[in-house]
């Protein structure tokens, strides 16, 4: 039978509306106002992604003067621990501060002080790089440029398979997440920009949506990417943060650099070590003296108005709701007016760690036509600067390959087979399982065998379970509606991210990054084997992870310093 | 709805219901697809989708501006359908189903109209011209409202007409007792005012010829309606004395009063039936009797429209089907009837069964109001096929078909749904967009679901005025609007059924749902295991 499908040809795809998504958008749009450019966004793009309600700080910016690309090239490395690709990252450093520009000259707010000076914080191992922001509009204020400058958003659409023909990718099949129907996007570029795997292990509130990074990302751009044969790496990187407790919502930096005190159970001060999310993990789960605890009662009235107003205003807003819910008054002592921390979920993200599809510093993924931006790629730890620039990049080397191409036929080989696929799944209406109760266990034998510590029994059982949830998908699982059929995409990604990570959390058979990449079994650090990228790409099929090692990527010395 | 682990969760979008307009705009915004509307069985029920329950809990909080708003989202031409609407909203009303009485809410609608009439209709932007050509073939409502549509998405619009001016039904179809020509002509000249061309005395076939028209434009909308009348089929049906409904409405509406006897009768049960006898009466008969073949229950006309019909002098006779119709020297005289036992079988569909009962009816003038047709032969020769979805007619890329012409005899509002829907077609075609894609999704709502009655007053149905005609030559508008008080009474019988919730439990507590809302009436709650 002659399938009826939408086929729309673009010159520029992106897939995923996030900060990075946006960011591309626009200038993909600049760059060539006649180009038809794409966004493919599951939720709604006005708002959608990690930025919703904005963000309080820009983590990384190089400003002039003040701290160089070189420095943080040199300051980030340490924090990765040396697994990090030098060109990227310094192109990013480098650019940070002209994207902040833009930010400014499109009305972002960044509080300056009564000299003009923006706010500039200390968050990494060296150099101050993290610049407060205020402004809850954040998203749509680029929401609103990307639209003016024409580009085409398609909202609730959800990209689950990228398009190949030979060694290029041409295009992307879409599913509608109301509809269930597919479409199909022909483009000469694509440009990967789904966010991490925000929805991995199981948060401790026990709400599968209550994670701290936005629970609309899957893992769709890793898997997207991965199945169309790209390299990832870092998978073995299984972050959890360490906020505020039930909620999931930061607030660490915000408070620790304006003089708020960090105790942990046993009432000893640890902020005076310049402590980090990290640190804190490592207090929690290796020191076992979580969990860690924020007061503020001792500050200035007027900072702690500074600190709800930031608070309360951008990036979680509905925290205020949350304090005083518990009636929690950060002038109160006591356990009235403290905040507790506890470790998050377990996820995967290029931005807040370094999983992602690789890279290099014009944006390109190591499939000819695809590039990748923002927490799906990596650019380690880039969080929201990462975002940004590498929406940038990626917008220019995906328009100037757009520009040297043609489109292909559309694969209709794949479409039918997709197809096929999506009639199987639609026609397991019978099953027991809910797959909102299938979501749940996956995730928590997420939790159970890929957080840290981790060893090579629990990582093989972790890929038992993979398999077995793999088949029951299908056998177990019920697709009633199409809504149904929407999440069993999303469920795919995270069984195949789970599958990913314990591939990688294998072969690296030393612990770094203490204590996210902890191996009981293999409990020192060995820089001798393994300051090298876990790299992963697909063999015959989804299962078959082939995996590789591959040097950091340096620049040279002369590079550095004259960059 | 299924229950699963997250659905199981208590839901953490809490609504002020009353200040929650029931937009919508929440659930678009919403960045995880979380929120549904419970959608109310007036909004469900409305083809055009207008937020019924929204603009009635409106009036009944005295903002009147914004009803009337919330009315032009999805209907621009509410003088129209606030009077001559078949209001299926009512038909679906909860309170119907509970109390018997549903909300007036198509008066209501009108009252907005008549209340705000100085203001503005609010026509939204249109947008830049495309250069493509459209023609709309008959300027009846869905020939109207496909024009509408075109133009806002800035398509060169072309409507001709068959007829001496446009309007189809509303102009020609409608006594002017019960849609006064005014509002029409201000509908139409809005549409002029737009940029559409509308081009009368053009009837296609005879002026210009269908495959010409094909060929010369991007893009053709047929929507010439049903203009022909069914007859009876019965001997001496051409017989002086005899006139069917729509040539005798049209010739009124023309101004050229047809002329009538002292003793007239109608055969049919819809509201034409009762709009010709109205005419009748204000043309100086003596006495207008209605034979159908239904019973009281099962009449089509609007119960509404009986009454003021039966008031004004109208003899209603229910169930009741012409067996001959009497012919002295050539003239009609009388009919002959016989008693009708069922009008439809056990599929509903109609079948009527008569008994022996035979009656005759002595009168001077027979009107037959049984329903009209598609001009036979017409525009389109084979038989019509066309997409369910798209309104595109087989065999066709760029003819599209709506109204009767496309339904057979429907309503107004189903018009100028199909209109709407062509149109939209029409508007893909142009962009070469995929004609089909997400139209058969039925929206974000759930329809299942309790409904509470604890909002409603426990006030009767608020009586519609009327002004009774004083007699011959009287064509004064019969049905009048509300007054203030009557609307507010009438508007806080609504239960408010629907409600915007959070279907999935898939909350992050982000926000942008609270942000958009224009009235504030949602609060997010961080989620119970959270708190
Ligand atoms: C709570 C929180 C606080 C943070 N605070 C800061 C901070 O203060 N400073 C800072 O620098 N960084 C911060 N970050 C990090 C920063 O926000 C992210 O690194 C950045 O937004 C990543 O951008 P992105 O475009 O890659 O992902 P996102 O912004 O998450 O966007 C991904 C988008 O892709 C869509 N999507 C996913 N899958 C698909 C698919 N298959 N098809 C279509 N669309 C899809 C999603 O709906 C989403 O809109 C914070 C992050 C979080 C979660
Ligand atoms: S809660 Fe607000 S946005 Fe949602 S339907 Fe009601 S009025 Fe509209
Ligand atoms: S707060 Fe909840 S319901 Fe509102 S937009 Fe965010 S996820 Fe959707």
């Amino acid at each position: 039978m002659k399938q009826d499908y939408p086929v729309i040809q673009c010159d520029v795809l992106i897939a995923g509306g996030g900060s990075a998504g946006v960011m591309a958008a626009i200038r993909a749009k600049e760059l060539d106002k006649d180009q038809r450019v794409i966004v493919l966004e599951k939720g709604d793009a006005k708002y959608s992604g990690c930025i919703a309600r904005g963000m309080d700080a820009l983590n990384i910016v190089s400003i002039p003067g003040i701290a160089s690309p070189e420095l943080y090239v040199e300051s980030n490395s340490i924090a990765c621990e040396g697994i990090m690709d030098e060109p990227p990252n310094h192109m990013m450093a480098q650019r940070s501060y002209g994207v902040m520009q833009r930010l400014v000259d499109l009305g972002v707010c960044f509080p300056v002080d009564e000299n003009g000076n923006y706010d500039i914080l200390q968050v990494h191992p060296k150099g101050k790089f993290c610049v407060t922001m205020k402004e809850p509009e954040l998203k749509t204020i680029l929401h609103k440029k990307m639209i003016e400058l024409g580009t085409e958003v398609m909202n609730r659409t959800m990209a689950v398979e990228l398009l190949k023909n030979e060694d290029r990718v041409t295009g992307v099949i879409a599913v509608n997440v109301r509809t269930g129907e597919i479409c199909v996007i022909q483009a000469k570029s694509v440009i990967l920009s789904a966010g991490g795997t925000a929805r991995f292990g199981l948060p401790n509130n026990g709400n599968l949506y209550g994670v701290y990074d936005f629970p609309g990302n899957t893992g769709d751009g890793y898997c997207m990417a991965y199945r169309a044969g790209a390299e990832l790496s870092g998978f073995e990187y299984t972050l959890t943060y360490y906020i505020v407790k039930d909620i999931n919502a930061p607030l660490l930096y915000i408070t620790l650099t304006r003089g708020a005190h960090l105790y942990d159970a046993y009432g000893n001060r640890k902020d005076k070590e310049h402590p980090s999310l990290r640190s804190l993990n490592y207090e929690d789960v290796i020191n076992r003296s979580g969990p860690l605890r924020i007061t503020m009662d001792h500050l200035e009235e007027e900072t702690i108005a500074e600190i709800e107003n930031l608070l309360f205003t951008t990036e979680r807003p509905a925290c205020e709701r949350f304090y005083e819910g518990r009636g929690i008054n950060f002038r109160n002592p006591g356990s009235d007016g403290e905040i507790e921390l506890w470790g998050t979920e377990v996820f995967l993200c290029g931005g807040h760690g370094i999983t992602g599809v690789r890279v290099n510093e014009k944006a390109e993924t190591s499939v000819r036509g695809l590039y990748a931006a923002g927490d799906t790629s990596l650019v380690a730890r880039g969080h929201l600067s990462g975002a940004f620039v590498y929406g940038e990049i990626s917008a220019e080397s995906a328009t100037e390959f757009a520009h040297t191409v043609d489109h292909c036929e559309v694969d209709t080989g794949a479409v039918d087979r997709f197809l096929a696929k999506r009639a199987a799944r639609l026609a397991q209406s019978d099953n027991p399982i809910a797959i909102e109760e299938f979501e749940y266990k996956v995730r928590r034998i997420i939790n159970d065998y890929l957080r840290a510590p981790k060893n090579e029994y629990k990582l093989k059982r972790a890929l038992w379970w993979m398999k077995r949830f793999r088949e029951e998908l299908s056998t177990m699982v019920y697709i009633k509606d199409m809504h149904d059929l929407f999440k069993s995409y999303e469920l795919e990604n995270i069984i195949q991210c789970a599958v990913l990570s314990a591939t990688a959390s294998l072969e690296r058979k030393e612990s770094r990054w203490l204590p996210w990449h902890y191996r009981t079994d293999f409990p020192e650090t060995d820089n001798e084997r393994w300051l090298k990228h876990i790299v992963l790409t697909q063999g015959e099929h989804p299962d078959d992870v082939v995996v590789a090692h591959k040097e950091i990527i340096r620049m040279a010395k002369e590079e550095l310093t004259n960059a | 709805m299924p229950e699963n682990m997250l659905t199981a969760l208590s839901d953490n979008i809490v609504i002020d219901k009353d200040k929650c307009i029931f937009c919508g705009k929440c659930i678009d915004t919403c960045i995880l697809d979380n929120l549904r509307m419970k959608i109310a069985p007036c909004t469900k029920a409305c083809p055009l989708g207008v937020n019924c329950q929204g603009y009635v809990q409106l009036i009944g909080r005295g903002f009147e501006e914004e009803a009337l708003e919330e009315v032009e989202k999805s209907l621009p031409f509410p003088t129209i359908l606030g009077r001559l609407c078949s209001a299926p909203c009512e038909a679906a009303c909860h309170r119907r189903a509970v109390t018997g009485e549903a909300v007036s809410i198509r008066a209501l609608k009108r009252y907005l109209t008549d209340r705000l009439q100085d203001r503005q209709p609010v026509t939204p932007e249109i947008k830049a011209a495309t250069g493509k050509r459209c023609l709309v073939i008959g300027a009846g409502p869905a020939g109207m409202m496909a024009a509408y549509v075109l133009r806002l998405e800035g398509h060169d619009v072309t409507m001709i007409d068959a007829a001496a001016e446009p309007g189809g039904m509303l102009r020609w179809g409608v006594p002017e007792f019960r849609f006064p020509k005014s509002y029409l002509d201000r509908e139409i000249h809005r549409l002029e005012q737009m940029g559409i061309d509308i081009q009368c005395n053009m009837a296609v076939g005879l002026e210009v010829q269908f495959s010409d028209l094909v060929k010369q434009y991007d893009a053709v909308i047929v929507a010439t309606g049903c203009p022909e009348p069914k007859y009876l089929g019965m001997d001496n049906e051409n017989a002086m004395g005899i006139t069917h409904a729509l040539p005798f409405l049209i010739q009124m509406r023309a101004g050229r009063p047809p002329e009538v006897g002292r003793k007239v009768v109608v055969v049919g049960g819809g509201e034409v039936a009762f709009d010709v006898a109205q005419t009748a009466l204000r043309l100086g008969a003596e006495s207008v009797s209605v034979y159908c073949l239904e019973t009281r229950n099962e009449l089509l006309a609007d119960p509404h429209i009986v009454r003021i019909a039966e008031n004004e002098g109208v003899v209603l006779n229910t169930g009741f089907g012409p067996t001959r119709i009497l012919v002295r020297d050539g003239h009609f005289c009388g009919l002959e009837l016989h008693n009708c036992t069922r009008v439809y079988d056990e599929n509903d569909n109609f079948s009527p069964r008569f008994g022996d009962i035979i009656t005759t009816c002595e009168a001077d003038t027979l009107i037959v109001a049984i329903g009209q047709t598609r001009t036979p032969g017409g525009l389109i020769k084979k038989g019509l096929q066309y997409n369910e979805l798209t309104y595109r007619l087989e065999g066709y890329d760029t003819v599209f078909v709506a109204g009767d012409f496309a339904s057979g005899p429907a309503t107004i509002v189903e018009g100028m749904r199909s209109g709407r829907e062509a149109a939209i077609s029409v508007i893909r075609l142009l962009q070469g967009q995929h004609l089909s894609y997400e139209r058969a999704y039925e929206g974000p709502v759930v329809t299942e679901y309790a409904i509470s009655t604890d909002r409603g007053s426990a006030l009767e149905r608020t009586a519609i005025p009327v002004r009774h005609s004083k007699g011959p030559g009287d064509f004064h508008e019969v049905e009048q609007t509300f007054s203030e008080e009557q609307a507010a009474a009438e508007a806080s019988r609504c239960y408010s059924c629907g409600s915007p919730v959070g279907r999935f439990r898939t909350c992050w507590f982000c926000l942008p749902c609270e942000v958009e809302c224009p009235t504030d009436a949602l609060y997010v709650q961080i989620p119970y295991l959270l708190r």
